[in-house]
């Protein structure tokens, strides 16, 4: 006969609920066998979990509520043709393709615009800041594209201060900072700071670039796409879903 | 529809148990081939061979639901979204049992239900209140046993639509369908070791909720 163990709380459950079903290891079994021989409240737990699955076994049918059998009606409901075939697979809960895709689309394109947005020379340079610090215009009026912030720059910058069209940005130092000519960054960047040649830092060689006006354009007009697309497709979804709980 | 010769057979068909059904060949089965002549007949745009294999299952196939999604409104409604989905995919039988392949579709459907019941919770397990779970088939007729099983029905039930979605549908796949770990984990979509733990996990909370009537299921 069994004995109340006082280390009953030390028993695993979870080991004695799998032992119903064969699912342990020997170093397991052995372990529950232990307790089964040693352990009252683990005999009272193993026989009320064999109950419960017998019961569970032969409990009551319930009785169905309707006929489930389909109308020609039905039937070519259930066919469901071009877009109500295409509503119901997205409204399915088991579509997996639709969320992620629209969550996609729309980070996308959030990121785009961001992205098209931010001054580039926060990015790679101070061009756009070198336009900002020299005339108090704030960044955002600053065209994200370095030819117009390094034009800015050139425009805007005060007389004597870099006559190095168009490469006024080649004062910047590259952190916002106006560098003077003989400022130490641009000697050492430029290499042939002593010559007082308009060579230009290393940071503000978009200044220098061809202007490619088509660059950021192009960004923004993806970026709205995939920002339409994605928010278009999570409405979509929605809709599809409202129209299958009702 | 009723008076059809394909009905009558179905009526005269022996109750297969799960082990039945596996063991035997679809050839050697004479309920198989019948499902497949019905499968193949409704294929061919025949809705009343549909209907047939409808009538033969949808008992067993509302008990599965019923059990998985508490709410007998919902559950019908499953059972019937998964009769929907069974006819349109018709053409996606890839031979077998029909009645695994019902139970497929049924157990995706009930899921479904479960995650909608999820996103849009109605009140919830108003079966609990109705009489129409009936007794199981072989009950004794002593009036005293039947009240036990009733009361020992609606106190599992109770504690069955208490447990999370996950354990009843691993409980009532392993329990009452007969399925072994690795149909439920294929059904389920998760691994053999989740299935194992939700049914033991299951086991262990339906006795916790039941701590105070255990005696019901102790003679």
């Amino acid at each position: 006969m069994t004995t109340p163990a006082p280390d009953h709380a030390t028993h695993d459950p979870l080991l004695i609920a799998s032992h119903l079903d064969g699912t342990l290891d020997a170093r397991e079994a052995t372990l529950v066998h232990e307790w089964l021989a040693t352990c009252e409240p683990c005999v009272e737990l193993r026989a009320d979990l064999v109950a419960i699955a017998a019961a569970t076994r032969t409990m009551a049918m319930p009785t169905r509520p309707r006929d489930f059998t389909l109308t020609a009606a039905d039937a070519e409901r259930a066919r469901g043709r071009g877009w109500r075939r295409v509503l119901a697979a997205i409204a399915s809960p088991r579509d997996r393709v639709t969320r992620p895709l629209a969550v996609g689309l729309t980070t996308l394109g959030l990121a785009g615009l961001l992205l098209a947005n931010i001054p580039t020379a926060s990015l790679f340079g101070g061009a756009a800041s070198a336009g900002a610090t020299s005339d108090g215009a704030t960044s955002s009026q600053v065209e994200m594209n370095g030819v117009d912030a390094g034009a800015g720059a050139a425009a805007s910058a005060p007389v004597g201060a870099a006559p190095l069209v168009p490469n006024a940005a080649a004062t910047s130092d590259g952190y916002g900072q106006v560098a003077p000519e003989s400022s130490p960054i641009r000697d050492t960047a430029g290499g042939e700071s002593g010559k007082g040649t308009d060579k230009v830092t290393g940071g503000d060689h978009l200044g220098a670039t061809p202007p490619a006006a088509t660059g950021p354009s192009i960004l923004i007009a993806a970026s709205i796409l995939m920002l339409a697309a994605g928010v278009a497709l999570a409405l979509l979804r929605w809709g599809a879903r409202r129209l299958g709980d009702g | 529809m009723l008076d059809s010769p394909r009905l009558t057979i179905a009526i005269r068909r022996d109750p297969q148990t799960m082990e039945g059904l596996r063991s035997t060949t679809v050839a050697d089965d004479p309920v198989q081939r019948r499902d497949l002549i019905l499968i193949e007949q409704a294929r061919d745009g025949d809705l009343g061979a549909f209907n047939d294999l409808v009538v033969l299952y949808q008992d067993q196939l509302y008990a599965l639901v019923v059990r998985m999604v508490p709410d007998r409104d919902q559950a019908a409604d499953a059972v019937q979204e998964a009769f929907f989905s069974a006819f349109r995919n018709l053409k996606s039988f890839r031979g077998g049992s029909v009645k695994s392949w019902l139970n497929r579709i049924c157990v995706n459907a009930a899921m479904d239900a479960q995650r909608a019941k999820k996103r849009r919770p109605v009140q919830p397990y108003p079966e609990l209140d109705d009489e129409s779970w009936q007794p199981p088939a072989g009950e004794s007729a002593d009036p005293e046993r039947t009240a036990v099983a009733a009361e020992r029905t609606r106190a599992l039930s109770a504690a069955l639509a208490t447990i999370t979605d996950d354990q009843r549908t691993a409980i009532v796949l392993f329990d009452i369908e007969g399925y072994d770990y690795a149909e439920i984990a294929e059904m389920t979509g998760v691994s053999l070791g989740t299935v194992k733990s939700r049914i033991h996990r299951g086991r262990l909370a339906l006795r916790d909720l039941m701590e105070g009537r255990m005696e019901l299921f102790r003679g």
